[in-house]
């Protein structure tokens, strides 16, 4: 439950930084979107007035080659020579280029005050309009449109010693060139709009395209520019009108770029997100989870191994103490099962002798009898006590006794079969319990085991201490289910332990169930 | 070691080294001064002194250094009488004008006039006017306003254009010769400021009619031509014979107190070899001269 509550706040906590991560960059793109666009808005008017600003110096700098050419002392004089005088005007075009043939202008006419043309008879369209409004165009600059196109024109009087001679006028055409020139730099287009379509522009060649203005853009082709007027002070607004757009396909281009960075960065980070968790995951529920199995091995009371890890971080640290730990505990269990054992075989078994005592008999019989049972066989008890060993205990020491009952045992040992338990079930009284198919083996043990106690005495401190042994011996048939009892059994071969005793010990006697009387069949020695 | 020591070494050679060449370049600033005699003045005398400039150096063993060449209306004798007004011991200056200084001004100026020459004073017309001749009395008419076409006078129907430099109107001058006031002059007129641009609209102009010092145009590249006026040309001959009307008065001029070097050479340039020289080459008429 709790690594599933682990994983939960995993994944929720990898969901929040995702969740938290897109709505950053969308937020983001949002914010950024808004930007460009109030940006590009900013930059559209700016550029405008900027324009504007160019044209309105430009405007001013025509006047002043105007006013340059008008206030020239020798063309004034040489207008007074031509126009007052009746001079041909050759001189004065001589003068003209020779003094301002450099100017930057692209068309000049200087008119004489009768209307006549001195300078610039090819322009005769400028002259036209010039003299036809030359009341209201003096020491200004207008827009006008001739043969050439629309032309910036600047006129500016001609006066000597305090009379007006004529006006020059200075015209500058605004063609795609001029248009280009204006637009250098701002990165958008210039449109001078006549009559609903496009008279003159910095693009290709949309001359002739309709102008049709729509919430602020223009749609040409495939492209919609987001278009601005220019005001233009002197300009007709009935003559025509000038635009400056921006590209908006270009500004949705990029906003469509940002987008697609915006949503690869969403999809990286997500995964960037996931890889982490999963790595987190992977690193710590991985661990955990063992851990978790393991305390459960524990709890369910085994102790497995646990292989240490060779990384160092911490989560790795805690497994192998853990890992140590479960090593210190197996260490433990080992040290405790051999003491538990230990001390059951000291519950069971004489500490002089090493033979089983009578706690083993009482666990050890009811398994004996029904594997007797099972196997239909008998089961036999030869009970031996040692004959005066209270003499010895007294002649000897107790010692001495203690050392004849070792003795005992071994020869018990000695003479046994391997399937026999053997067992010291007094002071000086000793048992063996076994199955048998019959009652002979049983008997020939107990008279072998008190052949070889007589006939092997026992040395203590150089003497020869005689040993011999009463002993008593019963059965138990697989088809005598009264007789299966342990003090049943126990009882009938001390019966017939006692009738040894009773004959002169040192013999062996056999308890008969047939008889009322318990008569033992007697081996004597 | 020896590295900082060659530097410091090195420190106090140019330390001693600029002290010096300050103290030298006083020393030839101071000399200078004391070897130089400037003058400056209206372009027509200013041509005399240049052409006989090295003579007059040698005279006087003195650098002179002259101004005037490109001298404009109100700006050559007015800067003649200013610089001569400059002079000092340390400072020898001259100025040299090309009209007549009145006793007021000299006067009232503290100045010293010291006559050079007469220069005549051509009529010029431009070189396509086939005109070749006017009377005094048509070029009275023409400065009048009172002819205005070409073919009043002989030439084309082409109508005249009267360029004028009316200079130095408070003094005796050489327009005056012509018309005695500027009034009288036609106000349909082309005023002028130097006669660098007299002759030049004059040249520019087919009808153009003005009038400069024979000293000045000389310039090949201009269209110009000079007229005989009642058949007599310009010519120091000719104002020495009294025939031809118009002509200026070129003088040099000083403070009251010139030094001898600047009076040695003015006095050379009155009656000197190399000045004679120059007015034949000229047209001019030397005031103080045996021979003309």
């Amino acid at each position: 439950m709790g690594a599933q509550t682990y994983r939960a706040r995993l994944i929720l906590y990898s969901s929040v930084l995702i969740v938290f991560l897109i709505g950053t960059l969308l937020y983001s793109y949002s914010y950024t979107r808004s930007i460009i666009l109030e940006g590009s808005e900013r930059n559209l008017t700016h550029t405008v007035r900027l324009l504007q600003s160019q044209i309105e110096n430009e405007r001013n700098e025509l006047l002043r080659y105007a006013g340059i050419v008008s206030d020239d002392l020798r063309i004034q004089e040489y207008m007074f020579v031509v126009v007052r005088v009746g001079s041909d005007n050759e001189p004065l075009l001589k003068l003209y280029e020779r003094l301002f043939g450099w100017l930057p202008i692209d068309r000049r006419v200087i008119i004489g005050e009768k209307g006549n043309v001195l300078v610039g008879s090819q322009y005769q369209d400028l002259a036209a309009w010039v003299n036809k409004h030359r009341d209201r165009v003096s020491e200004k600059v207008f827009y006008f449109e001739g043969e050439h196109g629309l032309e910036l024109v600047a006129v500016a009087p001609i006066v000597y010693q305090g009379d007006q001679l004529g006006l020059m006028a200075v015209s500058r055409t605004l063609n795609r060139a001029w248009l280009q020139q204006k637009r250098q730099n701002s990165g958008g287009h210039v449109f001078i709009e006549k009559d609903g379509k496009i008279a003159i522009s910095t693009l290709g060649d949309p001359s002739h395209s309709d102008f049709e203005i729509n919430d602020g853009r223009l749609h040409l082709g495939d492209e919609t520019y987001r278009v601005n007027p220019m005001e233009l002070p002197g300009l007709d607004e009935s003559m025509l009108h000038m635009w400056y757009g921006v590209s908006e396909t270009a500004i949705v281009q990029t906003l469509h770029k940002h987008g697609q960075f915006t949503s690869m960065l969403v999809v990286v980070g997500g995964l960037a997100i996931f890889a982490v968790g999963l790595m987190i995951f992977r690193n710590f529920n991985r661990p955990l989870s063992r851990l978790i199995t393991l305390t459960e091995e524990i709890t369910e009371g085994r102790l497995p191994v646990m292989v240490k890890s060779e990384a160092q971080n911490e989560i790795d640290v805690l497994a192998n103490k853990f890992a140590d730990m479960l090593q210190a505990l197996r260490e433990k269990q080992t040290e405790i099962d051999r003491v538990h054992k230990q001390l059951e075989k000291s519950a069971i078994t004489d500490t002089l002798t090493g033979l089983y005592n009578r706690r083993h008999l009482q666990e050890i019989f009811p398994k004996l009898r029904s594997q007797a049972q099972r196997d239909w066989r008998c089961l036999s008890v030869i009970l031996c006590d040692l004959d005066f060993f209270k003499k010895i205990n007294d002649q000897y020491g107790h010692l001495a006794g203690d050392h004849c009952l070792v003795h005992f045992s071994k020869l018990l040992k000695q003479h046994s079969r391997s399937n026999d338990f053997l067992y010291r079930i007094g002071g000086e009284e000793f048992m063996i319990l076994s199955i048998c198919k019959d009652t002979d083996g049983s008997v020939s043990i107990a008279d072998k085991l008190r052949m070889a106690s007589a006939a092997s005495p026992v040395i203590y401190r150089g003497k020869n201490i005689p040993l011999t042994v009463s002993c008593g011996v019963s059965f138990s048939t697989p088809d005598d289910p009264h007789d299966t009892a342990l003090q049943r059994l126990l009882s009938r071969a001390d019966k017939a332990l006692y009738q040894a005793k009773d004959e002169g010990r040192n013999r062996v006697c056999v308890y008969k169930p047939s008889v009322d009387v318990e008569t033992p069949a007697v081996q004597q020695a | 070691m020896s590295l900082q020591t060659n530097c410091q070494q090195r420190s106090w050679v140019c330390f001693i080294g600029l002290v010096l060449s300050s103290l030298l370049v006083t020393q030839v600033h101071a000399e200078e001064d004391e070897n130089v005699i400037s003058g400056a003045g209206a372009h027509f005398p200013w041509v005399i002194f240049d052409s006989v400039k090295d003579d007059l150096q040698k005279i006087v063993s003195k650098k002179i250094v002259l101004y005037g060449k490109n001298s404009m209306l109100g700006q050559g004798c007015n800067a003649a009488v200013k610089m001569a007004k400059q002079n000092t011991a340390e400072h020898e200056t001259f100025g040299f004008v090309c009209c007549q200084i009145g006793d007021d001004e000299i006067k009232r100026e503290g100045l010293t006039v010291y006559p050079l020459a007469l220069e005549p004073l051509a009529v010029v017309i431009n070189k396509s006017n086939p005109v070749a001749n006017l009377t005094a009395g048509q070029v009275q008419k023409i400065f009048k306003g009172q002819i205005k076409n070409w073919k009043d006078v002989g030439g084309e129907d082409r109508p005249m254009v009267v360029i004028t430099r009316l200079h130095c109107k408070e003094r005796v001058t050489d327009w005056k010769k012509i018309l005695p006031g500027d009034k009288e002059f036609t106000q349909e007129r082309v005023d002028v400021s130097s006669d660098d641009d007299l002759v030049k609209r004059v040249s520019d102009f087919a009808g153009g009619i003005g009038y400069s010092g024979t000293t000045w145009a000389r310039d090949p590249s201009l269209s110009i031509k000079h007229v005989s006026v009642d058949g007599i040309v310009p010519t120091a001959a000719a104002l020495k014979a009294k025939t031809y009307p118009y002509y200026r008065n070129l003088s040099a001029v000083t403070n009251t107190t010139p030094s001898k070097d600047v009076l040695n050479l003015i006095r050379e340039v009155q009656s000197g070899k190399a000045f004679r020289t120059a007015a034949k080459q000229y047209e001019l008429l030397p005031v103080h001269t045996a021979e003309p």
